[in-house]
């Protein structure tokens, strides 16, 4: 019985860094089989970053961040710069269901394996090109880096502090994740099409295009009024109380946003009812916002007292939305996040146990995930090479001496 | 020959603002048929959001609610009243998929929870998209962005070069209302897996989407390397060991990359390889790194000197990557996005002609269009009460006057 939905789903990935493992690796969780396309010519960023567990750095495959991006997926080595290695690859697709891919310039048509020369191997064979730019369009031969992407998107210019300067997004591979997550969509939409129509397609997804999606409300205002939007902060276009304040103990803050008089009466008792509540300042919803420097400096003067947890214990048992503001540790021991089982242990063979958030999917009959470990370089080799595409064992040692399989 | 790539799904869509609309909008722009419920009277929250033309707000000509229901029939029905939730019933009897983001109580209270849905037809995916969850000590929690942002560790990380002051800068939300966004976003991945896991087993399932979860998930480096190593992270000026890429400018602010050695080499020749420069504290990245304090403010001295063009001219001439930092106008009149036929133009009946984002992917074989607007209020009330539920015009009429629709 299938316990996955992707199971028999077979991708071959070239994708690399960020933007494209991230999501192979949602397909491979998901119940795929992705085989990642490796070679010991060059070494992706992420295998050097990161020392996980008791591995020592640079020990192939197990850097932290290699690991944290490239597990449930199987590793084979190939030398794409031998033609050899390219006729390998086309029998691979020919019994596979994905190609994924994020180089951003034709190298994939290269090697003769570009989406027309893929379909003529399987006709429903669906392509997913990655770019930081697109792959039409006057910047196709530009190099793309998040913190570039995010400058020319317009993000950088929304982010920043109330009148403060621009200032790039954080979380490392914000918008490398985006991207990342349209395409996952993009490609379970591209298999549901093909499930009732035979019929594959080439998905050209850009990193810039993506950085974009979560602001048609600045687009709009500009395109509708030719208003710029500026940056706010944690302010709020009217909210008031809406910010984030300082809290008990080093750095710790906790947020806090009240969007009716209902709720502002639930805060104002929920804090003991002080004096400076009922000034006329504050008595209604349009001047709480006007006068809101006041306020939150008032409200850090009950804030500071407490704990962050404290805080939106107390507010949100009186029905106020208040959040602390969690920190990585914070994150990693927040007891609403263990009993979802945010975090989950994946096993390796002959190497402590790696820790790692688990994806945002919950389906109510699917177990967790198809949680494997990160694949060493090549570990999947013979597999590959032998079982799936019947080559003798002689075959695959001349392929490996002439370095082709390498 | 289908050339929607989603064309026979049915979706019910009881959400409001961003989330679970943003989440239908996805199958609806391929294809999918969704019909969007809401209250009689006010509408979706999104309605009275704006952007509206000429600041003049008006509940069919919010740009918010414009752009997140294109493709989506509308129908009004209240679900206070016992009649509504009948025909709420009758709906999800008929469709393949609800996306819903009303707190899990609410859900409960009017039995359009799962298990309720569950038993009237098995075959219904459920997608529940929800600050937190339909579990969990935090399940009943209220929540906004800002609020599931700073939960979510997101904020601790922003901006991603560090801040000057921990005491008078806290952790910064990031722009808009991108929890809201990627809550929908990632709640449509899981709408379709469940669709594709049903095509095997026939039977639906309940999607459990928290935006929290979602969110923490994209910190997946930063907990990575907390697990395995303890970090220590810090929020302060260079957080990142790196110096930041954003400069001022004469006349704007640019992104200039100084990843490489030779990028920084490139960079020194741009600044007409001043002494400093060449020092040892600039020779290699980590020591670039290590001294960002001194180096960083030597190059806004210079950066200030320029307008963001020449700098982007020397820039390209160098090969160094940068970008100026574009506000909107520079990114709608893009001449990237424009032979990327990123823009869509088109009417709503009272909105008026508008121009709109389209989506990041293109595909091939199916792709992305509006068939139709945002829908008015109760808009398709006739077409789906009487064609999918066989209800009269004078039954419409009734229920209008009893507050059912």
């Amino acid at each position: 019985m299938q316990k996955f939905p992707l199971e028999g789903i077979r991708v071959v990935d070239f994708t690399q860094v960020r933007m494209g493992p991230q999501l192979t690796q949602w397909l491979g969780v998901m119940g795929a089989e992705v085989i990642k396309i490796e070679t010991n010519l060059r070494q992706e960023i992420s295998q050097m970053v990161g020392t996980p567990g008791d591995q020592r750095l640079g020990e192939s495959n197990r850097a932290g961040y290699f690991a944290t991006l490239n597990y449930s997926k199987k590793s084979i080595t190939l030398n794409m710069k031998d033609p050899k290695a390219a006729e390998i690859v086309k029998k691979l697709v020919k019994l596979s269901d994905i190609v994924a891919e994020n180089f951003g310039k034709p190298i994939m048509e290269r090697w003769g394996l570009g989406y027309a020369e893929l379909k003529k191997l399987k006709p429903d064979i669906i392509v997913y090109a990655g770019s930081g730019w697109g792959r039409t369009g006057p910047y196709t031969e530009r190099p793309a880096y998040a913190p570039i992407v995010d400058a020319f998107s317009g993000l950088t210019f929304a982010n920043g502090y109330f009148g403060g300067e621009p200032k790039g997004v954080g979380v490392r591979g914000w918008t490398d994740s985006i991207t990342a997550h349209y395409g996952v969509f993009a490609i379970l939409a591209a298999l549901y099409h093909r499930s009732m129509t035979g019929e594959g397609q080439y998905i050209d997804l850009s990193m810039a295009e993506s950085s974009l999606a979560f602001a048609p409300e600045q687009i709009l205002n500009y395109t509708m009024n030719e208003k710029l939007l500026g940056r706010i902060g944690n302010q709020d276009d009217f909210m008031a109380p809406h910010g984030c304040y300082r809290c008990r103990g080093e750095d710790k803050w906790v947020a806090i946003a009240v969007s009716s008089d209902e709720e502002w009466n639930a805060f104002c008792n929920a804090i003991g009812n002080p004096e400076w509540t009922r000034k006329e300042e504050f008595s209604d919803a349009m001047s709480r916002w006007k006068n809101q420097r006041e306020l939150d400096s008032l409200i850090r003067e009950w804030t500071i007292n407490y704990d962050h947890y404290e805080v939106m214990m107390i507010l949100q048992k009186a029905g106020v939305m208040a959040g602390a503001s969690l920190n990585i540790e914070d994150v990693v021991n927040d007891t609403h996040l263990k009993e979802r089982g945010f975090l989950v242990d994946i096993e390796y063979p002959n190497m402590t146990k790696l820790r790692r958030p688990s994806l945002p999917w919950r389906l109510s009959d699917t177990p967790k995930g198809n949680y494997q470990y990160a694949p060493s370089l090549g570990e999947h080799n013979d597999y590959v090479f032998g079982e799936l595409l019947g080559l003798s064992k002689n075959d695959i040692n001349s392929l490996e001496k002439a370095k082709v399989i390498y | 020959m289908n050339s929607e790539a989603l064309s026979g799904l049915k979706v019910l869509e009881y959400s409001e603002f961003i989330s679970g609309p943003h989440c239908g909008k996805l199958l609806a722009d391929l294809g999918a048929k969704v019909i969007k419920v809401e209250p009689p009277g006010l509408g979706d929250k999104a309605r009275r959001w704006g952007p509206f033309p000429h600041d003049e707000p008006h509940p069919e000509k919010s740009g918010l609610f414009l752009y997140l229901n294109t493709n989506k029939l509308g129908v009004t029905l209240n679900l206070e009243s016992v009649a509504g939730i009948k025909i709420f019933r009758e709906l999800a009897k008929q469709v393949d998929i609800v996306v819903e983001n009303n707190p899990p109580r609410e859900m409960e209270r009017l039995g359009l929870d799962y298990e309720n849905l569950h038993k009237l037809n098995p075959k219904l995916v459920v997608t529940s998209i929800t600050p937190f969850g339909q579990t969990g000590p935090y399940r009943d929690y209220k929540s906004c962005d800002l609020i599931s942002a700073h939960m979510s560790g997101e904020t601790y990380t922003n901006p991603e070069a560090g801040v000057d002051d921990t005491e008078s800068q806290p952790p910064l939300k990031p722009p808009s209302h991108a929890n809201d966004f990627l809550g929908g976003l990632m709640g449509a991945i899981c709408t379709m897996s469940a669709v594709i896991a049903r095509q095997v087993t026939g039977l639906g399932q309940h999607v459990d989407l928290s935006q929290q979860e979602a969110m923490a998930y994209l910190l997946c480096r930063e907990i990575g390397e907390y697990n395995d190593s303890g970090g220590p992270f810090y929020r302060g000026k260079n957080r990142k060991k790196a110096l930041p890429s954003e400069y001022p400018c004469k006349n704007g602010y640019i992104s200039l990359s100084m990843l490489t050695d030779a990028f920084w080499a490139s960079l020194s020749d741009m600044m007409g390889n001043p002494d400093w420069a060449k020092s040892e504290s600039c020779r290699t990245t980590v020591l670039r790194n290590k001294n960002w304090g001194t180096i960083e403010p030597k190059i806004k001295e210079w950066t200030k000197e320029h307008t963001v063009e020449e700098i982007v001219q020397l820039a390209q001439a160098k090969r160094v990557p940068c970008s100026p930092i574009h506000s909107m106008k520079e990114v709608v009149n893009s001449e990237l996005l424009a032979a990327r036929d990123y823009f869509v133009e088109f009417e709503h009946r009272e909105a008026g002609r508008i121009k709109y984002p389209g989506a990041p992917y293109k595909l091939s074989g199916t792709p992305w269009r509006v068939t139709c607007p945002a829908p008015l209020l109760g808009e398709h009330n006739d077409e789906v009460f009487s064609q999918m539920l066989g209800y009269t015009r004078q039954d419409l009429v009734r229920m209008r006057q009893a507050g059912v629709i």
